[in-house]
């Protein structure tokens, strides 16, 4: 797991760091870029990696293992969980995140269900056909 | 554990720490922040020694460290000096020695506390030679040969007084990135800065002074966690003029 | 114990150049003004006495060659002296002025302040015996060049005693009587003492410790000048004391002086002092 791979760690100062970067390894997972039972860097690596304190990098760790994200075996190094429902629920969770906050911003404008989903429909077929979603 | 109960000092007309009370904890990083002339500074030199105070306790794991309370009695410098160590804001080593003649003086007097290897890698992390007079170093380069004396200390704390100030933003970042290594793990720190923003991700715990006395102490995390705010936000809330 | 040895080290190799300079300096003032002076009697002489050259035509030895120079010989002394005075200041202060605040590193060291005293203290003595040491060698290197320079028929020979005496300063600084000696070198390195803990008790406490150490300067002055002025009031003639029995006291106020000198600097290393 290194930079030039495209893992690379954005925070903002004010949601809890450690939480942060158990966001980032969720999205991987979402995103495929981090397989089940993929090795993942030691806590002392991750810190270096997304330079942050090694504390907050093993609270993230001890989050990930209390929401079964990652599997650590005794002295070998953490792995992502190969548990197929875990890794789904995962992708199902991103998606809910990112609907509510749709719904959040979309919330207050009229429209009916029917044009939201044709809208919907339009661009993520246009974002399946290679990127540009027309403007932004 | 470093105990800081009711520190009181007093320069000139100004009673700059009014009852100084809070903990620095193994394996933390703590920052003590507060306005320009706040005491900041005089507090770490007074953990170190290098200041005495009016009243209060400093006790380092239990151990009452305060000048007026001990004067290093009992091998108490001995003390200090295995458990703490201060990187200050300046060099403090005479401008004609060569970065090899302070390593070895810090070799020769710490001893066991001393890692000629940490030191080395240290050195080679920060990229620097050891050929120059200090005297002749920029602000930046200067820095990073500071942190290096202090850090390959074997100690279980570190204090550093402004690390970051007056710094170029390259040797800030690479100062920064000591944060994260290995060099500084398991070690309670204490950091007194300005420039909170270089390194609010990099907080445990934040002790805000004002007005001689602590106004808030508080977990970094927790305070995301629970209010939303980052550390500027808090320090803007008990700053407001 | 080894430390100790080591921050002498360190102290001496701080000034080692300032010394050399000042060797350097007294050699060649003496040497040069021996070879000038020396070569101007000759002269003289052999002008005066031409080729004829009886034995013991108006001989002279080294002795009076520098009795006649007086200024000259003495001035590098002097010069060594007030530097010495200087840098019994300067030894400290240094540390605290200046970019290198080196006066961190030296507090936060893992030994005992009071190695930090000793050092400079034991530095001071080794920069102060070494001149005297030179000085001594320079007699002889003087004795040398004036017999190489001045035909034996112009010249007597001049025991060590009378190089000593040659010059009434540096008679002075090397007196022959090993009890003078010691009397004026322990009342020099209790003066010293004094000087540091000045410094110190300055350093104390700032900006309150300049109040310290000029009340501190002032009462160490009361020593020297209280034992004398007793004395030439008669105080100690009329407690009925002996002679020996002055001395004793005199002496055991110097002890003292020098004594709670070192204990008040190094309590204030210890406890006081302030970057």
């Amino acid at each position: 797991m290194r930079p030039d791979e495209g893992f690379t760690f954005a925070f903002n100062n004010r949601e809890p760091v450690y939480l942060q970067v158990v966001r980032h390894f969720k999205i991987w997972i979402a995103t495929g870029r981090l397989r089940a039972g993929q090795t993942i860097p030691s806590r002392r690596e991750l810190a270096v990696l997304a330079k942050i304190n090694p504390n907050t990098a093993q609270r993230a760790y001890r989050e990930m293992e209390e929401q079964r994200l990652i599997v650590t075996e005794g002295n070998s190094p953490s792995r992502i969980t190969g548990d197929e429902r875990i890794l789904r629920s995962v992708r199902s969770e991103l998606l809910e995140e990112a609907v509510d906050r749709f719904m959040e911003l979309i919330g207050h404008i009229d429209v009916s269900t029917e044009e939201l989903v044709a809208l919907v429909r339009q661009k993520h077929a246009a974002l399946r056909n290679g990127g540009n979603t027309g403007h932004d | 554990m470093i105990e800081i109960l009711n520190l009181r000092k007093r320069f000139f007309r100004k009673q700059v720490l009014d009852g100084v009370s809070f903990a620095v904890e193994p394996g933390l990083i703590t920052c003590l922040a507060g306005l320009n002339g706040a005491g900041k500074s005089t507090i770490l030199k007074a953990i170190m020694g290098l200041v005495p105070v009016d009243g209060g306790s400093i006790r380092i794991d239990g151990r009452e460290t305060a000048l007026h309370l001990t004067g290093n009695r009992g091998q108490l410098n001995r003390y200090r000096a295995h458990k703490v160590a201060f990187i200050p804001d300046r060099p403090a080593m005479p401008p004609s020695m060569k970065m090899r003649d302070a390593l070895r003086f810090m070799a020769d007097f710490y001893g066991d506390v001393w890692n000629g290897e940490k030191a080395r890698d240290m050195m080679a992390f920060f990229e620097l030679g050891e050929d120059e007079r200090l005297g002749n170093l920029s602000k930046g380069t200067a820095a990073k040969f500071n942190l290096v004396l202090g850090l390959a200390l074997e100690t279980p704390y570190v204090l550093m007084d402004e690390p970051f100030s007056g710094i170029d933003l390259f040797s800030r970042e690479a100062i920064a990135d000591v944060f994260s290594t290995g060099w500084l793990e398991g070690r309670g720190v204490l950091i007194t800065t300005h420039e909170i923003r270089e390194v609010e991700h990099l907080i445990d715990r934040v002790v805000l002074l004002k007005d001689g006395v602590v106004a808030k102490t508080f977990d970094s995390e927790e305070m995301r966690l629970a209010e939303n705010k980052s550390i500027v936000d808090v320090m803007r809330e008990v700053y407001r003029p | 114990m080894k430390a100790l040895l080591k921050l002498i080290h360190f102290e001496v190799r701080r000034f080692r150049w300032f010394l050399f300079g000042l060797m350097a300096l007294t050699a060649l003032v003496q040497i040069a003004a021996t070879v000038i002076f020396a070569l101007d009697e000759r002269t003289a002489r052999l002008s005066l006495y031409g080729q004829d050259l009886k034995p013991m035509r108006d001989p002279m030895s080294v002795y009076h060659l520098m009795t006649r120079h007086q200024e000259i010989y003495a001035l590098p002394v002097m010069i060594c002296i007030v530097s010495l005075l200087i840098y019994a200041f300067v030894i400290w202060y240094r540390d605290w002025l200046g970019r290198g605040t080196f006066i961190y590193r030296l507090l936060m060291l893992p030994q005992p302040r009071a190695y930090l005293y000793l050092a400079k203290l034991a530095a001071m003595l080794l920069f102060i015996f070494s001149l005297l040491s030179l000085q001594l060698a320079l007699l002889l290197v003087i004795e040398g060049i004036f017999s190489a320079i001045m035909p034996a028929e112009f010249r007597l020979e001049a025991r060590f005693a009378d190089l000593v005496a040659g010059n009434e300063l540096i008679a002075f600084l090397l007196p022959i009587s090993p009890k003078v000696f010691l009397q004026y070198y322990g009342m020099g390195i209790v003066l010293l003492l004094a000087a540091f803990t000045a410094s110190l008790l300055e350093r104390s406490r700032r900006p309150a410790g300049i109040v310290l150490a000029l009340a501190y300067a002032a009462a160490m002055l009361v020593i020297p000048f209280g034992v004398i002025l007793a004395g030439a009031t008669g105080l100690y003639e009329s407690l009925g004391l002996y002679i020996h029995e002055i001395i004793w006291i005199a002496v055991g106020v110097w002890l003292a002086g020098g004594a709670i000198a070192a204990w008040l600097g190094i309590r204030a290393l210890n406890k006081n002092v302030s970057v």
